[in-house]
């Protein structure tokens, strides 16, 4: 790194070599007027402004500081006279670009207050008329074009670094005006609501609905904490006034940088929402639990009382206690949630183990389950290399994963990548947003990933295209995946996934012929009872090309929920221990002396498992921590008739989820903007978080209720702090070596391994990847890596004559999972507001649909209502919806098929029809 | 929670007509589908049909992968593309709003025989065919490079010797420019900047229209020697005229294989004048709005697609060949720019036949060019001219009898060699504000000391508000992006003077 040294306004400053003038003179302390430019990641000087010029020694042009890097011994007067003079101008001339009523509208943005400090005459150059009010058709933005004074910083935060691409600056000379697509208005238009825009608008032009008004509330403090919608760990800065949040920003995290999506921006009005758990409660005697009641929000309350913690946590512990001894540990289960702190999980898991002594522990990472064929690969259960890496990539493939819905920001990395070069292999029956934007675009059949995969594998193999080197000295079963995919010649799968032969052909090559490439998978790959057979093929395709281990080239399953990576570590699973610890004598040995009691034996159940023994009797007793299993699990009104079938279920959320329905205690949490921990997103980065809010009424910290239920059943002092828990977890769990508490507040933030060499030795030897983000330069913590046999089942139910459309689920971009935190959020339930199942366009018009007819969704399992709606995205004969909606809720139809190894449930395919109303 | 919202249906996307998507079809299978291939398919969809709807610019974006967005800024930074305009119109049939023919006609006029850029010139006779083109010894120079490879440094010095500047204004050597391209190593690009958009300006289009083969043979030359392997030719999107004459010529020389290796692409503007600037002419070519990029870097560093990029325009590529011997000859009036001290001036406005007038030397007075363009119209006084087009120079009557050598010595800047002549009781500051006007409707729009700037000085010289725009003229030209608001600037500083000595 070189490092030039420039005098600005006589104070000497060293920079970077590249570094612009105005951000070396800011990093000095020196605040250089400006308007359209924007410090963070992704922004390019536009320059357009023209506020920031200023003279430089030797140059005959003023020149912008925003985009003059320093050059050595380079002399910068930002306050010479023809600097001031001209830059006095050109605020006066922007200034006339605002009307008057507009300038009232908005007198505190950034622009007025240049106004003022460049002693401009605002009004010199008179004032645009107003010509309309300020566009409020759009739930959480309004759009000011009184307000705007043409500078594109908003478009370059849609183009270029959000890369939505929905901001236009259309038209030219003085008709240059900011619109939406092709002038559409906001609302009408593709917007995501990233909210990208409204957080740099200079003027106010773009705002966020909460400060558009004419009363906004007086912001009270703000602080950070990390948004918990999705596995990317946006850290996101959270406006209070009186108690509440008024609106989110995005701070700068190490995944985001200042970035958020429409649920990290608009999702935070759960916290106060007045459905809000504040009080124990306990299930009033005549109310009963009716396996065919389905009842949601304030109608589940009427069937319970409220009780003190003493009270609640009395009864919630003696009906496992009386089941713990009457009929041993293995009659109760804890079911855990990826959205608590690794604290909250690491204690949960213990209490299991410790105080309810039972083996069945699982969480709703079960539901997604994209790690375990690549910890059965490479004895490693995180991504090998996290997705900003993608930027050295030359080609990236992305099979069954949409991270522009589901993981947005992560999307904008990667679609900065491409952008500037990385070619990307998409590979979705649904022809999702990024498909625009792929090299190739393989839209196969559903539940064709395997025969797809095994082809390209086949093309590079057949064609000499592999690492042969790589084949040889780190990887296991190559003859065996040989003899496995001969039959998949490029004809045979392009019969089985209507891709054609060349493009297979073409995009096997590609990946194989690059210098380093990604691979990322996701729910699409997973949720099938093949599930982990897809991952294992796209597993073997990347290995033998050798793509892992260099910068750019390693396996990135995008994982879902805030806190999947860490609250896997912690071991809240029913098959290993702490740490991916196997469950075996030794490993057992080393927690029975660490924590003074003897463990259960052997692997447990898995979440669904756990419901399955519950309505068969098996488990009786059942202990949910922030999971939905009502609404998530596949199959509900089977799912209800086990809830009503446990003798005791205790239930500890923040709202009254579905699954409180059939709760006898109800325990009111803390949302995790409310109390302090840690959580571990997809890249590996330990993020420290502290209370924004207090929890409301007498909610409390996961954890430290879980210690109190506990210590009831006999087993006391689990964890005493954050700092105690964090760093016993890590003290246990290898990957955390070197890491602790103190670290944490101190950094803020810390990837791990960080001592990637010793991080693995006491679990498995001959692992030595070297101080860096790419994991496995050298070997593979299992050695070499295997290349698994598949299990080879196929899709459980095709469609049929009676059945004949394929019904697919996922989600949608506005709401998180089961819905419980951001259909609570006005903006999100504005956008998105009920559930559409998407037809094929032709389908749609064979099928005679009308968007204002409601149809009945059916399966095997249930009915469901929704309205339809053409999408030419989905290919013929296949149906989608989008899980999180309580009104329709897909999971009626889904079906109760798991794949044998992950456990996961075939959430992505199974036959269904539509009816007419 | 779960309010039901009376939101409307999501609404399928207008779909384009059968023949719409003919025509893109049409352009797409031949300009293939990047982002460069998007102004060249929307002006096809408009010679098809009148002008761009919305369902075949969604259509245009689906095959380009372009966003919506990205697509509309292109539609309707160019106002060629006449988006949502689908009345047809015949090419030419536009009334022409520059200042010469509102001067003419009035503002009010139906008549359509002044047309945009054509300044009631009608076009020269038939272009030098390629073969009589050959005869006269055409196209030798490149056929010697390409033999004789070792022959590149010989030209390169004669270049270098003929101490050729470019002509589009700024005056810069073009051996040095050449050098530059060089540096920079890399696949270098060669475009001749024929967006000819300055008012009153009409050389590069005489040229055209007379010899389009000599220029082509300056840029095939050019590619040679600084080893560019493509030439985009940037072709003003209202001389239409010239579209088939071009579209022959390059289909001449690819026929004889002249310089099989080099790649002649004929692209189209998006119709305003600032498509012309370099940077702006770049930023169209690769399907983005015609808005200029600050320099540094230089197009000759990283331009077109970050390559090196040589621009030069017509009237440059012509005047080169004398570099390597091309000479005058007599049937050929244009080839009197072989002769390095020659001017070719577009002369218009109130005299009885406008047109191309060639001088010379620089020892006459402007006033001779009213001769050779027939006089003053019948019942007009000399009132003065406009040199140098929108942002030139108004000079008095009295200035038009002094040796051009002196004027230019006093400061005056011949620019595109642009005269409007206008009559003594024509308006000087009505004359300034159309010009000013013409800056403010022309202007990319992107920053706004040229874009507000412009506005308000055309505002302010309509109005005879002349007090207070000093500073704003200085504005202009010291934080403009581009030569257009700095010449803005420059010009309103100018004028002011001549107009309070008026009032």
């Amino acid at each position: 790194m070189s490092v030039v040294t420039a005098v600005i306004d006589g104070i000497s400053i060293s920079a970077k070599k590249g570094t612009s003038v105005l951000r070396a003179a800011q990093a000095a302390g020196l605040n250089l007027p400006y308007l359209c430019a924007c410090e963070r990641e992704g922004y390019k000087p536009i320059a357009a402004c023209r506020t920031c010029l200023v003279e430089v020694g030797g140059r005959d042009e003023l020149v912008p500081a925003c985009r003059q890097p320093v050059e050595h011994d380079m002399v910068v007067y930002s306050e010479s006279e023809r600097a001031v003079q001209t830059r006095r101008v050109v605020v006066e001339l922007l200034s006339s670009e605002m009307s008057a009523e507009a300038v009232h509208r908005h007198s505190e943005s950034r622009f007025q207050k240049l106004i003022s400090r460049v002693e401009a005459d605002a009004t010199r150059f008179g004032r645009r008329a107003d010509t309309a009010e300020p566009d409020r058709r759009h739930p959480g933005i309004v759009v000011d074009s009184d307000a705007c004074i043409r500078c594109g910083l908003c478009r370059s935060a849609c183009q270029d670094v959000q890369v939505n691409s929905v901001i236009a600056l259309a038209g030219h000379g003085d008709g240059i005006h900011v619109t939406f697509d092709t002038g559409k208005t906001m609302a009408e238009s593709n917007c995501v609501t990233c909210g990208e825009c409204a957080q740099v608008c200079p003027t106010g032009a773009i705002k966020q609905a909460a400060l558009a008004t004419d009363t906004p509330a007086k912001i009270d403090h703000s602080s950070e904490t990390v948004c918990p919608f999705c596995s990317v760990g946006c850290r996101v800065n959270l406006n209070i006034a009186n108690d509440r949040v008024v609106y989110a920003e995005g701070a700068d995290g190490p995944a985001n940088h200042g970035r958020l999506c429409v649920k990290g921006r608009f999702g935070f009005d759960y916290l106060r929402h007045p459905d809000r758990l504040t009080v124990p409660l306990i299930r009033r005697d005549d109310a009963p639990k009716d396996p065919s009641h389905n009842l949601h929000g304030a109608d589940i309350l009427k069937l319970f009382r409220p009780a003190t913690w003493d009270e609640a946590l009395d009864r919630a512990a003696t009906g496992f206690r009386e089941l713990r001894d009457s009929l041993g540990g293995d009659s109760l289960a804890v079911l855990g949630s990826a959205k608590g702190s690794n604290e909250d999980a690491y204690i949960l898991q213990k209490a299991a183990r410790t105080a309810f002594r039972t083996a069945h522990i699982d969480h709703c990472t079960r539901l997604c389950s994209s790690v375990p064929p690549l910890a059965e690969a490479t004895g490693f259960s995180a991504v090998t290399i996290p997705i900003e890496q993608i930027a050295f990539a030359d080609v990236a493939l992305m099979v069954g994963s949409n991270p522009d819905v589901n993981h947005p920001v992560g999307a904008s990395v990667i679609k900065n990548a491409v952008r500037h070069g990385t070619k990307l292999i998409l590979v979705d029956p649904y022809q999702q947003s990024l498909s625009r934007l792929a090299t190739h675009y393989l839209q196969l059949s559903p539940g064709t990933d395997v025969a797809l995969l095994s082809a390209m594998t086949r093309v590079v193999t057949s064609e000499g295209l592999y690492d042969a080197d790589f084949v040889r000295q780190r990887l296991e079963g190559f003859d065996e995946l040989l003899e496995r995919i001969e039959p998949y010649t490029p004809d045979v799968a392009a019969a089985v996934c209507g891709v054609s032969a060349e493009t297979i052909v073409q995009a096997a090559r590609l990946f194989a012929k690059a210098s380093a490439a990604m691979c990322f998978w996701g729910m699409g790959a997973s949720q099938h009872v093949h599930g982990a057979d897809n991952i294992r093929a796209v597993i073997a395709f990347a290995l033998v090309c050798g793509q892992v281990g260099r910068p750019g080239a390693g396996l990135h399953p995008l994982r879902g929920q805030n806190n999947v990576q860490g609250s896997c570590d912690a071991g809240l699973g029913p098959s290993y221990l702490p740490g991916y610890r196997p469950i075996v004598e030794e490993q057992r040995a080393l927690f029975e002396g660490l924590w003074g009691t003897s463990l259960p034996e052997g692997p447990g159940l898995s979440t669904i498992e756990i419901m399955n023994a519950a309505r068969a009797r098996r488990v009786k007793g059942l202990y949910v921590v922030g999971g939905n299993p009502s609404m998530a699990n596949p199959d509900l009104a089977a799912t209800r008739e086990a809830l009503a079938k446990l003798d005791h279920l205790v239930v500890q959320d923040i709202f009254p989820t579905e699954t409180a329905a059939f709760a006898d205690v109800i325990l009111p949490a803390a949302a995790l903007a409310e109390r302090s921990g840690t959580v571990t997103n997809t890249d590996r980065i330990v993020q420290l978080v502290e209370p924004v809010l207090p929890p409301p009424g007498q909610a409390r910290e996961d954890w430290t209720i879980t210690s109190s239920i506990a210590e009831r059943l006999g087993v006391s002092s689990l964890g005493h702090t954050h700092e105690s828990i964090f760093d016993e977890m890590a003290s246990v769990v290898p990957v955390l070596n070197g890491l602790s508490w103190s670290k944490l507040k101190a950094e803020r933030h810390v990837r791990y391994p960080i001592h990637p060499a010793e991080a693995m030795t006491d679990v498995s030897s001959g692992f030595d990847a070297g101080l860096q983000d790419s994991l496995f330069a050298e070997a593979f913590p299992c050695g070499k890596a295997r290349i698994s046999p598949l299990h080879g089942l196929q899709p459980i139910e095709p469609p049929d004559a009676e059945f004949p459309l394929i019904l697919v689920t996922g989600r949608v971009r506005e709401h998180w999972h089961t819905g419980s935190m951001t259909r609570r959020a006005d903006v999100l339930d504005a956008l998105a507001p009920e559930a559409l199942v998407h037809v094929n366009s032709a389908d749609f018009d064979r099928l005679g649909l009308s968007a204002e007819q409601m149809v009945s969704v059916e399966t095997r399992r249930g009915v469901i209502s929704a309205r339809p709606v053409a999408d030419e995205k989905l290919q013929a004969g296949v149906i989608w919806m989008a899980m999180s909606f309580v009104e329709s809720a897909v999971n009626e139809l889904t079906i109760n098929k798991l794949d044998n190894y992950t456990r996961v449930p075939e959430y992505k395919f199974c036959s269904a029809r539509i009816v007419s109303a | 929670m779960a309010t039901k919202h009376n939101r409307p249906a999501p609404k399928r996307q207008p779909q384009p007509t059968p023949a719409e998507i003919i025509t893109v079809e049409e352009a797409v299978a031949r300009l293939g589908t990047s982002r460069d291939a998007l102004l060249e398919t929307l002006l096809n969809i408009r010679d098809a049909h009148g002008g761009v709807s919305e369902a075949a610019l969604l259509y245009v974006a689906r095959l380009l992968r372009l966003s919506p967005a990205e697509a509309y800024e292109v539609a309707t930074a160019s106002p060629a593309v006449n988006y949502e305009v689908t009345s047809r119109r015949q090419a030419g049939d536009v009334c022409c709003d520059s200042v010469v023919c509102v001067m003419l006609r009035g503002t009010d006029s139906g008549d359509h025989a002044f047309c945009k850029g054509h300044c009631r010139i009608a076009a020269t006779s038939q272009p030098r065919s390629f073969d009589a083109f050959r005869k006269a010894g055409g196209y030798t120079t490149v056929e010697q490079l390409l033999m004789f490879p070792a022959s590149r440094e010989e030209i390169l010095d004669r270049v270098a010797n003929s101490r050729i500047v470019g002509r589009a204004g700024v005056g810069y050597p073009v051996y040095q420019k050449w050098q530059n391209l060089m540096a920079a190593g890399g696949d270098p690009v060669v475009i001749v900047n024929a967006n000819e958009g300055e008012i009153a300006t009409f050389k590069d289009r005489t040229i055209l229209e007379s010899d389009p083969h000599a220029v082509l043979e300056a840029a095939l030359v050019a590619a040679l020697i600084t080893g560019a392997r493509t030439i985009f030719f940037y072709l003003k999107d209202d001389y239409s005229h010239l579209h088939p004459v071009l579209l022959n010529a390059i289909d001449a020389v690819a026929r004889a294989a002249i310089a099989p290796d080099i790649c002649i692409h004929l692209r189209r503007s998006g119709g305003a004048y600032i498509c012309g600037e370099e940077t702006a002419l770049i930023s169209s070519l690769e399907g983005y709005p015609a808005r200029p990029r600050e320099r540094p870097p230089f197009p000759t560093d990283h331009g077109y697609m970050g390559r090196p990029t040589l621009v030069h325009n017509v009237e440059t590529f012509y005047r080169l060949r004398a570099a390597w011997g091309a000479r005058m000859e007599p049937d050929i009036a244009v080839s009197g720019l072989l002769d390095p001290t020659a001017t070719l001036f577009s002369v218009s406005g109130r005299v009885r036949r406008p047109g191309p007038v060639l001088v010379s030397g620089m020892q006459q007075p402007l006033a001779t060019l009213l001769d050779a363009a027939g006089g003053l119209e019948d019942g007009h006084e000399l009132g003065g001219m406009v040199i140098g087009g929108s942002a030139g120079t108004i000079i008095r009557s009295h200035q038009c009898f002094v040796r051009l050598a002196d004027l230019i010595a006093n400061g005056l800047r011949l620019g595109t060699g642009s005269v409007i002549v206008f009559g003594a009781n024509d308006d000087k500051r009505w004359i300034a504000a159309q010009m000013a006007s013409f800056l403010a409707r022309e202007n990319c729009g992107q920053c706004s000391p040229c874009r507000i700037g412009s506005q308000m000085s055309a505002r302010a010289l309509a109005d005879g508000q002349l007090d207070g725009l000093d500073d704003l003229a200085s504005a202009m030209s010291e934080a403009s992006i581009c030569g257009l608001g700095k010449s803005a600037g420059r010009f309103l500083a100018g004028v002011l003077p001549l107009l309070r000595e008026n009032h």
